[in-house]
């Protein structure tokens, strides 16, 4: 059983049959439901395979990020770049800021035009949907973990474990008082930095108070909107955590006009390791995330997935997680020189 | 005669090329490969690599200390690099190719396990130790970390592993069983010291602007007690490192229980001449000393040290065992905290009754003119 025999008995040509198949933009709906039809007649399933080695021809993966203007996202962009280019491939970036629906069409979409592979990052897809993916025979590559995802190719970053060494290491500090100024999205990270810094209260015998949690944009003004509030309220507090460096600095930026000092009054720690904070004053103290790092790793799991051979069993899965780095600068309220804890 | 088995490979002599930028790419490999050693480790291979800062590498005559952060080379290129080497060819008598990697994470190290198996190298060597940066000698200085790393790299290939351990243990057996418990087939030991070479004094400058590794000559003595520390508390082979710059420094690591001597350091300094030498030497000792097999030698040494509570107060002395002919030395006389060395009549003479046998003048003396004898009675 092979296209040609479909292409006879629909009274079409070979090529008709394979356009059905890999551009079915291409077809008129009435040639495409009548091929459709002859190939259902007989029982004609595609060779998979075959169609991969022709699909291979494209030299395209996709690269999903949430967000353009986020410095880590374009970290990992560079980093995916850098592996692609090297083995001859191009990238096509698409930002679907968080929404499913967006990232949902993306991926038919890529797919529909034959993609090589997929890299998602902070996906808002289920593991279900995922496994649907492999079935349909899609190549991809996950960066960041959500609570659903298992038995998946995946490149993370433990935040938890992150969020807990920044704030034991402020609880060293002599800070009983720590406050958050926590992001909305992406949902999985917030929740693992908070955990994180739960646990690590935990630890350092002190109790969890939900009236030093804010949430809010996950942006400079978010930032700034969020220390507002925290000085409307009083809240007394002798440290912030924010889950990102940009709110941070927006922080920073309302706590500073208000009078309040740093890191004296307030210590204030962030995460991402943005460049500008260690250009402002006093210079932030941050967990860096190896983003670089993860769009590399996360480019040759997926290469080693379009490249894989039949030796390779079908299952097996790489999980590899890419160890971040609190950088001590003053504004934590350590007085020596910028420190790297591992 | 000098071929040693360790970790199921055969090596055909104990001296092999440590991990270092000598040993970086295609070009390196084949230099150090045609110098004669039994093996060669790749420069430590990353997931990211960091540029080559300039200067690099300050050295003072005596040690050196090396502020690089791994190879600059990243794996692609390094898997180009092996793709070379295999076109090239590997000859019969070939040394073997170990790649030395490291990373963040042990899945992260993982990866580059599998990746660098399948390019095809012989064994693996574990750089978990290296200070410089992050520290890593943090994670070779602790059992768990260790052995979550080890565990990691032996659960996903079927080459030996061998892990290159720190001097900054104080918990060496610990580490030890960790590593063993995790799997691994050998223990490197050790790797650079964290250090500051010096200060520019009248500038206020260090001469690196970082801490980093210190190397050569001044280590042996470090490397040598852990090595020996690390015979007492395995089985495992082990391939001692610091400071080999002469055959004499290979057998040192040998009779204290190593299979094999890494040379690093010497190399980069007075070049691969130096191999062919050591291995000229070695051979000529086995034969001057009728060992026909390295397993004679291996940890002869080990039982001639003691633990402190063994140790026996000897009654020994300084005596002279010449003249002194300086007239205007006497560092021995200023050495002598016991006051027992002075000019008698113009002649340098010890007093047995003062000298309590310290040992130290035997070794000051530019003559070699003293030598410590039990006292007479």
């Amino acid at each position: 059983m092979n296209i040609k025999a479909v292409a006879d008995k629909a009274g079409v040509s070979v090529a008709t049959v394979s356009r059905v198949m890999n551009h079915p933009e291409l077809v008129t709906e009435e040639t495409r439901e009548h091929i459709l039809s002859v190939m259902k007649k007989m029982n004609y399933t595609p060779n998979w395979f075959a169609r991969n080695i022709q699909s291979t021809r494209t030299g395209m993966i996709g690269l999903l990020i949430h967000d353009f203007l986020d410095a880590s996202n374009m970290e990992i962009a560079k980093g995916v770049e850098s592996i692609a280019h090297q083995k001859g491939y191009h990238v096509m970036l698409c930002n679907t800021e968080f929404n499913p629906v967006k990232e949902k069409e993306y991926i038919d979409t890529l797919l529909e035009r034959k993609i090589d592979g997929l890299i998602l990052t902070s996906t808002t897809l289920k593991n279900s949907d995922l496994d649907k993916l492999k079935k349909q025979g899609a190549n991809y590559v996950l960066v960041g973990k959500n609570k659903t995802i298992n038995r998946q190719n995946i490149v993370y970053t433990d935040y938890k474990t992150a969020t807990e060494e920044a704030i034991t290491y402020l609880i060293t500090l002599g800070r009983t008082r720590i406050g958050l100024a926590l992001g909305e999205y992406p949902k999985p990270e917030i929740e693992e930095k908070l955990e994180g810094y739960k646990r690590a209260l935990k630890e350092g015998g002190i109790l969890f108070d939900e009236k030093l949690v804010y949430h809010g944009e996950n942006s400079i003004e978010g930032g700034y909107l969020v220390a507002s509030k925290m000085l409307d309220d009083r809240v007394d507090m002798d440290a912030i955590f924010a889950s990102t460096d940009q709110m941070a600095l927006g922080v920073l930026d309302k706590l500073k006009s208000a009078g309040v000092h740093i890191p004296e009054d307030i210590a204030l720690i962030g995460f991402d390791d943005l460049r500008i904070g260690a250009l402002v004053e006093p210079k932030l103290t941050t967990i860096s995330k190896p983003m670089y790092r993860m769009g590399l790793m996360a480019a040759r799991l997926l290469f080693d997935i379009i490249e894989g051979s039949e030796e390779d069993e079908e299952d097996e899965v790489q999980e590899i997680a890419l160890q971040s780095k609190l950088k001590i600068r003053k504004s934590c309220g350590n007085k020596g020189r910028l420190k790297e804890i591992w | 005669m000098l071929s040693v088995e360790a970790m199921g490979l055969k090596l055909k002599n104990p001296v092999i090329i440590s991990a270092g930028p000598w040993t970086r790419g295609h070009k390196g490999i084949r230099a150090a490969l045609n110098s004669g050693a039994a093996a060669v480790v790749t420069e430590t291979i990353v997931a990211e690599p960091y540029p080559d800062l300039s200067p690099r590498y300050a050295y003072d005559g005596r040690g050196l200390q090396n502020i690089r952060m791994y190879s600059a080379l990243d794996m692609e290129e390094w898997i180009d690099e092996f793709k070379q080497i295999k076109k090239e060819g590997r000859s019969a008598g070939d040394g073997l190719i170990i790649a030395n990697i490291t990373a963040g994470t042990p899945s992260e190290l993982a990866y580059l396990a599998r990746k660098f198996e399948k390019a095809g190298v012989d064994a693996l060597e574990l750089g978990l130790a290296c200070p410089m940066g992050e520290g890593m000698e943090i994670v070779a200085a602790n059992p768990n970390k260790t052995y979550a790393f080890t565990k990691e790299v032996v659960a996903n290939v079927s080459i030996p592993v061998m892990v290159k351990l720190t001097q900054s243990m104080n918990n060496l057996p610990e580490v030890v069983a960790a590593v063993e418990k995790a799997g691994a087939s050998g223990i490197t030991a050790i790797n650079t010291m964290r250090c500051i070479l010096g200060i520019n004094v009248d500038t206020g400058t260090p001469i690196l602007p970082t801490y980093g590794g210190y190397s050569g000559s001044p280590i042996r003595p470090l490397g040598l007690a852990t090595v020996a520390g690390i015979a007492q508390s395995t089985e495992l082979p082990i391939f001692g490192i610091g400071g080999v710059e002469n055959y004499k420094n290979v057998l040192e690591y040998i009779m204290l229980g190593a299979s094999a001597a890494e040379v690093g350091t010497a190399i980069l300094i007075n070049g691969y001449g130096i191999i062919p030498e050591m291995l000229a030497n070695l051979d000529r000792w086995m034969k001057k000393h009728h060992y026909s097999s390295l397993d004679e030698v291996r940890g002869s040494s080990l039982d001639k040290l003691y633990s402190f509570e063994e140790l026996k107060v000897e009654p020994q002395r300084a005596y002279l065992n010449s003249e002194c002919s300086r007239e205007d030395c006497g560092k021995c006389v200023v050495c002598c905290l016991d006051e027992a060395i002075s000019f008698v009549d113009g002649r340098l003479t010890i007093d047995e009754d003062k000298c309590t046998g310290c040992g130290l003048c035997r070794d000051i003396c530019p003559d070699k003119k003293i030598t410590l004898k039990w006292k007479k009675i």
